[in-house]
């Protein structure tokens, strides 16, 4: 039988192990199924202009160049897959059966996704503050 | 020695950690501004910054896009040593 052991920790404790596993593997899943495949797009988006390139049809090319597929414009593939992990949480929070445990599993996604969009942004602006000295 | 290339898509700002023999960054033309630790890539350029022989680099290269109309896209190549590898 089953014990249950995270029922025997302080709340704290068993709080932080389930919300840190769930957003772990909400973003690792967030990253495979949404980020990679935006991803390998851009790059196969690139191919195929550098292979227009390559038989001359640089006009095409041009053309092509101008349609900046998603994950390659103003929101890179880290940051929607941040956004959609974060909805996702949000709306399982608002749906799921009330209990513990789908309080610390949705808190655990909406402060992952929460905190590497946030990261990421403070990063980028540090640097940029450090070249701009 | 052996070597292996690994290419890398970046598209956002992020940081690299060299840890090979040579690495290049590659701004295709039309792409929006990179600097790769403060140094501008011009349009279409690639910075290629190689070793001795022997040699590994161990830099942190952070890589920051600035905007513009374009894609946010740097292609990274790194050249990597084969462990457990040797001539002959």
């Amino acid at each position: 039988m089953a014990k249950n052991i995270l029922g025997k920790l302080p709340g704290d404790v068993s709080q932080i192990a389930v919300g840190a596993a769930a957003g772990a593997v909400a973003m690792t899943a967030g990253e495979i199924l949404i980020a990679q495949p935006i991803r390998k797009n851009i790059v196969a988006w690139r191919k195929k202009i550098q292979d227009l390139k390559a038989k001359g049809e640089t006009a095409a090319a041009e053309e092509l160049t101008k349609k900046i597929p998603m994950g390659a414009g103003a929101l890179s593939a880290t940051t929607i897959k941040d956004l959609t992990v974060l909805g996702l949480g949000i709306a399982a929070k608002a749906v799921a059966p009330k209990s513990t445990y789908t309080e610390y599993v949705t808190d655990g996604i909406i402060f992952f996704a929460v905190a590497d969009l946030l990261t990421r942004k403070i990063a980028a602006v540090s640097y940029q503050f450090e070249q701009d000295k | 020695m052996n070597t292996t290339t690994e290419i890398q898509y970046v598209g956002e700002a992020t940081m690299i950690t060299s840890d090979c023999i040579a690495i290049a960054f590659k701004r295709p033309t039309g792409s929006n501004p990179i600097n790769i630790s403060g140094y501008p890539l011009a349009d279409g350029e690639t910075l290629t910054i190689s070793q001795n022989v022997g040699d590994i680099d161990r830099t942190q290269y952070q890589i920051y896009f600035g905007s513009g109309a374009g894609s946010d896209e740097c292609y990274v190549f790194r050249t990597l040593i084969i462990d457990g590898y040797n001539n002959g």
